[in-house]
C-alpha cells in the first residue's frame, strides 16, 4: 500500500515537473518568501532597534535624576517599550497598529502610542508580505494554479479510469495525490521552521512557540491540499475546477476576514479613550477629593490615621500625612482606572467572540490568531503588555508615595529633595514577553477550526474519490 | 450590445457572481457609513459631556466669582475633534487610529498630541472593509473571472472558427464583448453607491469624482484582461487565468508592498517615542533648573509680558506653563522635520500612484474621503493652533494675574470643528 501511494505521488512530480509552469511557480513562490523574509526582517530590527534604545535612554534618564521631591519624581515617570519576539520575523501581527510606548505617571493611565499605522500612506492600507502570509495567502493560491488539475487531466485523458480499472483504490490515488502535493509544501514549512529555530533558539519559548506555528501552518496547508484534489476530482472540467479554487481562496483568505473583522467592530464599536477617561474622572469625584477638608471618605480617612497613630492632630504625625494621602489617592485612581481598562478590554473581548462565532467559515484568519499568538503579536499578549506595565506603575508610585511619607519632613514637605539614591533603587521589574499561556483560547479556537478544515475537505475527498 | 447582455445574463454563474459583488459593494458602503456614524455619535456625545464637564469644572474651582487660571490651565480639559468628512465612508483610510476624540490641556503640547485611540488593534490589522478595499483588491477578480477566456471559450466550444467566418469587423465584435462586460462589471460597483448616496444629500461633485475613478479602474482591467484573454494565441483559459491572477498578485500586494519598503528605506522618520522622551525630559528637567532659564527665552517670544511682576516664590503658574512651553518651542525642530519627512513620504506614494493603478485608487478615494496621510499634518496643525489659541487668552491672567472672572470663563476659546 505504501509503495502504491509513494509510486502515485513519484508519478505525479514527474509529470508537474514536466509541466515546466509548476515548477515555475514554486520558483516565484520561494522568491515571493525570501522577500516576505527579509522584508519582515527588516521591520523587526527597526522596531526592535526602537525598543533597545526606548529603553536604554529611559534607564538613563531615569537613573541621572538629580535629588527630588519624591511626588516631583512620580510625574516625571517613567517610559516602558513593549519587547518583540524574534518570531515577529515571521508574524508581525499587531505589532505596527497597537502602539510601543508606555508612559507611566502617578495618577493616571496612558495608552500605548506611537503605532506606525497612523502615520502610514496609502500604500500602509496594502496587505503586508510577511512569511506567515506567504503561508496563509499565497501558498494556497499557488497551489491551486499549481495543482487544480491534478485529478480533472486524468479523469479527462481517461486515465483515472484506466487506473481504477487496473484495481487502485480510489482513496490510494486520492492520498497519493494528496502527499505528491503535501509533502513539498510540509517540507518548504519545516525548513522555514528549522532556519527560524536556529536564528531565535535562544529566545523565549521558542521551541514551543514555533511547534505551535509550524503544527497549525501544516494542518492549515494540509485541508488546503485536501481542498484542491477533492474539487479537482469532482470537476468535469479543467476551467470550472480553477474558478471554483479561485472563488473558495478569495472568499476564504480575503473577504471573510475582513468581512468578519469589520461586523464585529460595527456590531460592538468601541468608545473613544477620551470617553473612558473622563468618566473615570467622574467616578473619582464620585468617591471622595482629597482637597476638600469636609469631604466624607477622606474625613473617615483621616480619622484613622490619627487614631492608628494615637494622636488628635494631623500636625503631631510622626509621619508625611501628605505622602499617606497620595498613597490612599493612589490606590483610588488606580483602581478606577483599571476598572475602566477592564471595561475597555470587555468590549474588545466581545468583538473576539463575535468573531469567534464565525471562525469556522475562514481557516486563514484561524491560522493567523495562532501566528500571532505563537509569534507574540496578538491582543493577548498586548494587553499582558498593559496589565505588567501598569503593575511596574503602580508599584513605582506607591514606593515614591512610601518615600514621600517617611523620608520627607511633614512641616517642610515642598522645600525637602530627597537623596537621588532612593530613584536608583526604585521597583521597576523588567517588562517581559508575556508566556504563550495568555492566548491560549484563541490558539484553542483556532486549533478547533483547524482540525474541522482538515476534516471537512477530507471528507469531501473521500466521498468523492469512488467516483470515477 | 444587447445582445452581449442578454447573453451574459442568461448564465446562471455570470448572474451569481454579479450579485455576489453587488451584495459586497452593499456591505462594504454600509459598513464604511456605520463606522463613520458611530464616529459621529461619539463626537455628539463627546460635545454634549464637555459643556456638562466645563460647568462641573466652575462649580468645583470657581472662589467668589473668579478662577485661578494656572489651576484652569493644569485641570481643565478641552476636547478636539477629527470629524469625518461626508464622503469618509468611501475609504476609512487612518481615520480608525487617529483619535477622533482628544482631549488637550494647557500643558506642552507634545505631551499630549500623539496619545493614542482605544481602537481594536486586530481589527485595524485585518483591514477595513470599504468602498475602496473593494474596489481596488475586488474589481480586478471580477473583470478576470468574466473576461479571461474570451476567445478561449468560443474555441472551447467549437465556435470560434466559425464566429470569425461571420464577423464583417473583428475588432468591434470583440469591443462590444468586453465593452459589455465592463458595463456590468462598473454597475456592480456604482449601483450600490448611487442607491446608497441618492437619500442621503451628499454634495455632487466627489461623487462624479468616485464615479469616474470607479469607471477608468474597471477600464483598466478591462482593457488588461482583454489585451491578455485576445491575444493571437489566446485558447488556454487556464494560462489566461493564472497569468491575470499573478498580476493581480503583482499590482494589488507584492509592488505595493515592495514600494513601501522603499519609501520607508529612502525617507526615515525618527521614532515619535523619541520626542516624547524628550519632551519628558525637557520639561522636568525645568524645574532643577534656576527659574531665569526658562523665563528669560519665554520673554524673548513674548516681550509683552517681560515687565510682569519676577516670580520670587518657589512656585509661580506662570514660570509653570512657560516651561511647558518653552519645552514645545526647543522641540519644535524635530517635530517639523517629522512632519517633513512624512509630507515627503506623502508626495513620494503619490508619485508612485501615477505609476500603480492600484495605489492611484487607494489614494484618490482617500483624499476624497480624506482619510490620509495630508489630513493627519492638518489635523495636528489644527490642534497645535487651538492649543496656542488657548495659550494666548490664559496668558495676561497669568502673567499680570488679571483676574480670572467667570466671565472669561464663558469665553474660553474652543476647538473649531470642521464639520461644522
Amino acid at each position: 500500500m505504501i509503495s502504491l501511494l509513494w509510486k502515485i505521488a513519484c508519478n505525479e512530480w514527474r509529470r508537474l515537473w514536466h509541466a515546466r509552469i509548476p515548477a515555475l511557480l514554486l520558483l516565484v513562490l520561494m522568491t515571493l518568501w525570501a522577500i516576505a523574509a527579509l522584508a519582515a526582517h527588516h521591520h523587526w530590527q527597526d522596531h526592535a532597534n526602537t525598543v533597545a534604545e526606548v529603553t536604554a535612554r529611559s534607564q538613563h534618564d531615569w537613573q541621572a535624576q538629580p535629588d527630588r521631591h519624591p511626588h516631583r519624581v512620580s510625574h516625571y515617570g517613567d517610559f516602558v517599550a513593549k519587547p518583540v519576539h524574534p518570531l515577529s520575523v515571521i508574524e508581525p501581527g499587531i505589532l505596527d497598529q497597537s502602539g510601543h510606548l508606555v508612559y507611566l505617571e502617578a495618577h493616571r493611565l496612558n495608552s500605548a502610542n506611537f503605532n506606525p499605522a497612523t502615520e502610514a500612506t496609502s500604500l500602509g492600507r496594502f496587505p503586508l508580505i510577511t512569511p506567515a502570509m506567504i503561508v496563509q495567502w499565497w501558498m494556497p493560491l499557488f497551489l491551486i494554479m499549481i495543482a487544480y488539475a491534478t485529478v480533472t487531466a486524468d479523469k479527462i485523458t481517461g486515465i483515472l479510469a484506466f487506473m481504477r480499472g487496473n484495481g487502485t483504490p480510489g482513496m490510494a490515488i486520492a492520498s497519493g495525490k494528496w502527499l505528491a502535493l503535501f509533502l513539498p509544501l510540509f517540507f518548504l514549512l519545516c525548513l522555514q521552521a528549522v532556519l527560524t529555530l536556529a536564528w531565535s533558539w535562544q529566545s523565549e519559548q521558542a521551541l514551543l512557540r514555533l511547534s505551535i506555528l509550524v503544527f497549525s501552518q501544516a494542518l492549515y496547508i494540509a485541508g488546503w491540499c485536501l481542498l484542491v484534489v477533492a474539487v479537482s476530482w469532482f470537476s468535469k472540467q479543467l476551467h470550472g475546477a480553477l474558478l471554483t479554487l479561485l472563488l473558495c481562496w478569495v472568499c476564504i483568505c480575503i473577504i471573510f476576514p475582513r468581512g468578519l473583522a469589520n461586523l464585529a467592530q460595527v456590531s460592538y464599536p468601541t468608545q473613544p479613550r477620551a470617553e473612558a477617561e473622563y468618566h473615570a474622572e467622574l467616578k473619582l469625584q464620585s468617591i471622595g477629593d482629597s482637597h476638600n477638608p469636609n469631604d466624607p471618605h477622606f474625613a473617615a480617612f483621616k480619622e484613622n490615621i490619627l487614631k492608628k497613630y494615637h494622636v488628635s492632630r494631623v500636625e503631631d504625625l510622626p509621619v508625611n500625612y501628605h505622602g499617606i494621602l497620595m498613597q490612599e489617592g493612589e490606590r483610588l485612581t488606580t483602581a478606577v482606572y483599571r476598572e475602566q481598562q477592564v471595561l475597555h478590554d470587555a468590549q474588545l473581548a466581545k468583538q473576539n467572540e463575535s468573531i469567534r462565532h464565525w471562525l469556522w467559515l475562514t481557516p486563514s484568519l484561524a491560522l493567523q490568531y495562532i501566528q500571532m499568538a505563537s509569534a507574540g503579536n496578538d491582543l493577548p499578549h498586548h494587553q499582558a503588555f498593559i496589565r505588567q506595565s501598569e503593575e511596574r506603575r503602580y508599584q513605582l508610585i506607591q514606593y515614591l508615595n512610601q518615600i514621600h511619607t517617611f523620608k520627607v519632613q511633614q512641616h517642610d514637605d515642598k522645600n525637602t529633595r530627597v537623596s537621588a539614591d532612593f530613584w536608583k533603587n526604585a521597583p521597576r521589574p523588567q517588562v517581559n514577553l508575556p508566556s504563550i499561556a495568555v492566548s491560549r483560547s484563541s490558539i484553542a479556537a483556532g486549533f478547533l477550526v483547524l482540525m474541522g478544515w482538515v476534516l471537512l475537505p477530507g471528507f469531501l475527498l473521500f466521498k468523492v474519490s469512488h467516483r470515477i | 450590445m444587447k445582445h452581449e447582455l442578454t447573453l451574459l445574463l442568461k448564465q446562471r454563474s455570470i448572474i451569481a457572481l454579479l450579485l455576489l459583488s453587488l451584495f459586497l459593494t452593499g456591505f462594504s458602503l454600509f459598513n464604511g457609513w456605520l463606522n463613520i456614524s458611530h464616529i459621529n455619535d461619539q463626537i455628539k456625545q463627546a460635545k454634549h459631556e464637555e459643556i456638562l464637564r466645563k460647568q462641573d469644572f466652575l462649580v468645583h474651582h470657581s472662589h467668589d466669582g473668579t478662577l485661578d487660571a494656572g489651576e484652569l490651565g493644569y485641570y481643565l480639559f478641552h476636547n478636539v475633534y477629527h470629524s469625518p468628512g461626508e464622503w469618509s465612508f468611501i475609504a476609512l483610510g487612518n481615520r480608525l487610529v487617529i483619535p477622533y476624540v482628544q482631549r488637550i490641556r494647557l500643558l506642552g503640547l507634545q505631551g499630549q498630541l500623539y496619545d493614542g485611540e482605544s481602537h481594536h488593534p486586530e481589527y485595524v490589522m485585518l483591514g477595513t472593509f470599504d468602498y475602496a478595499f473593494l474596489l481596488v483588491f475586488f474589481a480586478p477578480l471580477l473583470c478576470i473571472a468574466l473576461m479571461h477566456d474570451l476567445k478561449a471559450s468560443e474555441q472551447q466550444a467549437q465556435r470560434l472558427l466559425f464566429l470569425r467566418s461571420l464577423m464583417a469587423e473583428p475588432k468591434l465584435f470583440w469591443a462590444n464583448r468586453v465593452l459589455s462586460r465592463w458595463l456590468l462589471v462598473t454597475l456592480t460597483f456604482v449601483l450600490p453607491l448611487l442607491l446608497f448616496a441618492a437619500p442621503k444629500t451628499l454634495s455632487f461633485v466627489p461623487f462624479i469624482h468616485i464615479l469616474a475613478i470607479t469607471a477608468l479602474y474597471t477600464f483598466f482591467w478591462s482593457m488588461l484582461c482583454a489585451a491578455i484573454s485576445l491575444r493571437k494565441r489566446a485558447l488556454n483559459a487556464n494560462f489566461n487565468a493564472m497569468l491575470l491572477a499573478s498580476i493581480w498578485v503583482l499590482l494589488c500586494v507584492v509592488l505595493p508592498n515592495l514600494s513601501q519598503l522603499w519609501l520607508h528605506y529612502h525617507y526615515p522618520l525618527q521614532d515619535g517615542s523619541q520626542i516624547a522622551l524628550q519632551h519628558r525630559q525637557l520639561v522636568h528637567g525645568a524645574w532643577d533648573l534656576p527659574k531665569e532659564e526658562s523665563l528669560t527665552p519665554f520673554y524673548t517670544r513674548y516681550p509683552q509680558w517681560k515687565d510682569s511682576p519676577p516670580v520670587t516664590e518657589r512656585f509661580h503658574w506662570k514660570w509653570y506653563f512657560a516651561f511647558q512651553h518653552m519645552a514645545d518651542v526647543k522641540l519644535e525642530p524635530q517635530v517639523s522635520a517629522r512632519a517633513q519627512a512624512l509630507k515627503q513620504r506623502d508626495q513620494a506614494a503619490s508619485l508612485l500612484a501615477t505609476l500603480l493603478p492600484t495605489v492611484w485608487v487607494q489614494r484618490s478615494l482617500e483624499n476624497i474621503a480624506q482619510s490620509n496621510v495630508p489630513e493627519l499634518l492638518a489635523q495636528r496643525q489644527r490642534i497645535a493652533a487651538f492649543h496656542t489659541q488657548l495659550r494666548h487668552y490664559i496668558y495676561p491672567y497669568l502673567f499680570v494675574e488679571k483676574p480670572f472672572t467667570i466671565d472669561a470663563y464663558t469665553h474660553l476659546p474652543a476647538f473649531e470643528d470642521t464639520a461644522e
